[in-house]
């Protein structure tokens, strides 16, 4: 059986002290699943996500990354963790102005030992990040000094697929990664997605209020299903 | 650790100064001298200046007998005998500095008065009340007629080949701002 | 370092608010050194003027006006001294040497000086250097004059040359005393001093050309030819002032008494080191008042970059998002800012050190022509090193405020960033 990379419990989380956002009794996500987490506004995918990535920690209950009990975590690790084990793509300005494309790719390489440790088993990060553009379809771009600002949306989300994607890490976590892009090209990023998550062994999360995508998940989460229904306050 | 390790440093060179001190100091006796003590026993100036003034009261400016009076004292005054014993002994003495050679920020020559502001109204001090100090490393100096303390070999220096005078000179001296 | 690369490109990319930051900072450092060097220079080219001299002696006026006239050729004489009061002083039994100085006339915007072989022999600058022939000899002739190295590089005279003299400070074609030409037979070695914009001549020179004028002018019926001259008198019946060696430097204050009371004639013993040093105790505090406004300016310097660092953290904050997406901690995102301020701050170091030496060589050759003083400029001094580390210091210190704030926005945006 594979193992679970992500197992939550119990676990509650609000942004203002009595007022819980998030209540998850029970989640388990294994290895190499595609999961679509949809829900509507406001209901907490991306807070979701920042608990996951260890951005926040849940006032109430366990999550466990990987093994790792991750709230128990300092802030710094857990910001080393999230560099080592998460590949994370936003919805848009994925990208560091001042820096290349292959720059920008390499960047998780800077701040994870482990990651560094995995590419080097490959070659150099930039040998690297060369070869993933070349599988999103940025061979050229990757050459190019030019300001990443310069490149087309559905080109930054790809760099941003390739950053995600360096080094091995475990999970991918895409924040409503192709709201930004035309219709007939959010398909096709999702396949060239999926294929580079294929193979490396990433577990991919993938929050989207567009539920014509969600067929060629594993797997569909409903945040309205996972939150248990807030009972009245006390008096 | 790494506490008791700088403490340590520390101890070390605070021995090592007071001892390098100690050992400098046990060569050679500093005396701190007071201005008396370079003016032999027996002579007086405030006496001649006194005796000056009674004289001169009597007389009109350009009496001759006036400029007599005044050549006497100034012969007394440069002539002002030094105190022979205190010659090639090394010396602290404090007083007020009067520059003579420098750089604009620090005085490599000056003269140690005893007093403050060796101005036109107020008779010099004798010559041997005079020091010439020539300093090891110059002096950043304060303002003019600093208080400072000098220390260093002192000699006597002929002065003059007509008058038998004699000039105290401090060579290669240390000097620091007087601390009271 | 990785992350220093990733603030040097981030610098980089806001080339406009950095080349800003940069000059405010470079202007601030160049005005602050420069303040501090230009101040002791200025002391230090003035002390090295005149050295092993006891007193000098002049028409009784105030300390300093005589000092700066007969050392430094600034200002005017108001009164002279006879020459009969300056041969019974220069009797004194304490005096050793004396040197006259006869000042007045003008060659060409260069100061004329008559006085005696024993100026060459016996005066001295910067610790007890004394004057050197480059080429030629003393004067001996009336007529001779020697050269100050500057007034032979400038006017491109050599020994053999003819110079004319202009009555006065200032060179009128009705002035000129041009019957009675000097011939050049010396040029001095540099000295940096206001010797080497000197034209020396023999006392007896000047008062050959001056024999025919009266009140300033020359009388045409009275002429006396150059020839015709060297038959007069050439005993100078006054002179403007002289330097005073004693056989004992313990003797000055004697001999300074005996002048302040000489009867025959008002004059005034001065100490040259004594003068130098209440001049700049006198001007200590505005030196003191324009090294504070210099550190204001510095401080605002900083400050400009503080807050133009503080205000382009707003459009940062995805930038920090992204950044602690892929795993930077704390001290990455304070290391990237404070990274940034070091940047900048060592640039604006860097050039303001080079704007102020290229200001120390323009001031040098203006302060030079116009004083005859050298400005020395060598390597920055220990103070200077510990000046610039100190504001270098402060601008990481000043880098905290922003780097904190950075860190304390990516905290609270989390994954989502409202831009």
């Amino acid at each position: 059986m594979t193992r679970a990379v992500i197992d939550i419990e119990d676990l509650e989380f609000g942004w203002a002290p009595d007022r819980p956002l998030l209540r998850i009794d029970r989640l388990a996500i294994a290895s190499g699943e595609r999961v679509f987490v949809h829900g509507s506004s406001g209901s907490g995918k991306s807070t979701l996500l920042s608990l996951l990535a260890g951005v926040v920690t849940p006032q109430r209950g366990s999550l466990r990354v990987l093994g790792t009990d991750l709230p128990t975590l300092a802030g710094a690790a857990r910001d080393a963790f999230r560099g080592d084990h998460f590949g994370i793509i936003f919805q848009m300005f994925n990208l560091v102005p001042y820096l290349s494309v292959l720059d920008n790719v390499t960047l998780p390489c800077r701040f994870s030992r482990r990651r560094r440790d995995q590419v080097a088993a490959r070659g150099n990060p930039e040998q690297e990040g060369r070869r993933l553009l070349e599988h999103l379809d940025l061979a050229t771009e990757a050459r190019s000094a030019r300001a990443v600002t310069r490149l087309s949306v559905g080109q930054q989300q790809r760099v941003a697929a390739a950053r995600a994607l360096i080094g091995r890490p475990e999970i991918v976590l895409a924040d409503e990664p192709t709201s930004a892009l035309d219709a007939d090209r959010r398909e096709a990023f999702l396949r060239l997605l999926f294929r580079e998550c294929e193979a490396e062994g990433a577990t991919l999360l993938f929050v989207s209020h567009d539920r014509g995508l969600e067929g060629l998940f594993t797997r569909t989460l409903a945040l309205g299903d996972l939150v248990r229904r807030q009972p009245a306050p006390v008096p | 650790m790494h506490h008791a390790a700088v403490l340590f440093f520390i101890a070390v060179i605070g021995l090592g100064t007071i001892g390098a001190r100690a050992a400098a100091s046990s060569a050679e006796e500093v005396q701190a001298i007071e201005w008396r003590n370079l003016v032999p026993p027996g002579y007086n100036p405030t006496e001649l200046i006194t005796k000056y003034r009674r004289d001169v009261a009597d007389l009109k400016d350009d009496d001759p007998r006036a400029l007599q009076l005044a050549e006497a004292l100034r012969k007394a005054w440069e002539g002002a005998p030094v105190v022979e014993s205190l010659a090639n002994t090394m010396v602290k003495l404090s007083g007020f500095l009067v520059s003579l050679e420098g750089d604009g920020t620090a005085v490599s020559e000056f003269l140690l008065v005893p007093f403050f502001g060796a101005c036109i109204h107020v008779p010099p001090p004798p010559s041997n009340q005079i020091v010439l100090v020539r300093t090891g490393t110059p002096f950043t100096r304060g303002r003019m007629f600093q208080r400072v303390s000098v220390t260093g070999r002192l000699r006597t220096e002929k002065a003059s080949h007509q008058l038998a005078s004699a000039a105290y000179v401090i060579e290669a001296a240390r000097v620091e701002p007087h601390v009271p | 370092m990785p992350i220093l690369a990733l603030a040097l490109r981030s610098v980089l990319n806001r080339r406009l608010t950095a080349t800003l930051m940069v000059l405010s900072i470079s202007l601030s450092v160049m005005l602050l050194l420069g303040v501090e060097r230009l101040r002791t220079q200025a002391r230090s080219a003035f002390a090295n003027t005149i050295s092993g001299t006891d007193l000098v002696v002049g028409a009784r006026t105030g300390a300093t006006a005589l000092l700066l006239h007969a050392v430094f050729r600034i200002g005017y004489a108001t009164n002279n001294v006879s020459w009969a009061s300056y041969q019974d002083i220069a009797r004194h039994p304490r005096v050793r040497w004396t040197i006259p100085l006869s000042l007045g006339d003008s060659y060409r915007g260069f100061a004329v000086l008559g006085t005696t072989p024993d100026y060459f022999r016996h005066y001295r600058y910067a610790r007890d250097r004394g004057l050197q022939f480059a080429a030629g000899t003393v004067f001996d002739d009336v007529y001779d004059a020697v050269l100050g190295a500057d007034v032979a590089r400038e006017l491109g005279h050599d020994r053999g040359d003819a110079i004319v003299v202009a009555h006065g400070a200032v060179d009128a074609d009705s002035a000129q005393h041009d019957d009675k030409p000097f011939r050049v037979v010396g040029i001095l070695r540099r000295t940096g001093t206001p010797v080497d914009r000197t034209v020396h001549v023999s006392l007896a020179g000047l008062e050959a050309i001056h024999l025919d004028w009266q009140s300033g002018m020359r009388v045409p019926d009275a002429a006396v030819s150059a020839d015709a001259a060297r038959q007069h008198d050439l005993t100078p019946t006054s002179i403007t002032a002289f330097l005073v060696g004693l056989d004992s430097r313990t003797a000055v204050f004697h001999v300074q008494r005996f002048v302040t009371e000489y009867r025959k004639e008002p004059l005034v013993a001065i100490l040259p080191g004594v003068v130098l040093h209440e001049l700049w105790d006198a001007i200590g505090l505005a030196e003191q008042a324009l090294l504070g406004v210099s550190a204001l300016v510095a401080l605002v310097g900083l400050g400009g970059m503080v807050t133009a660092l503080l205000t382009g953290l707003g459009e940062r904050r995805r930038e920090m998002a992204v950044l602690r997406s892929v795993g930077a901690r704390p001290r990455h995102i304070l290391a990237l800012i404070v990274g940034e301020a070091t940047a900048l701050a060592a640039t604006g170091l860097g050039l303001g050190v080079a704007l102020l030496y290229v200001g120390l060589f323009l001031a040098r050759s203006f302060i030079q022509s116009w004083l005859g003083l050298a400005i020395e400029i060598g390597l920055p001094s220990l103070s200077e090193w510990l000046l610039l580390g100190a504001v270098l210091l402060a601008s990481m210190v000043a880098g905290l405020w922003p780097a904190i704030r950075a860190y304390r926005y990516s905290l609270s945006d989390g994954m989502t960033v409202h831009v």
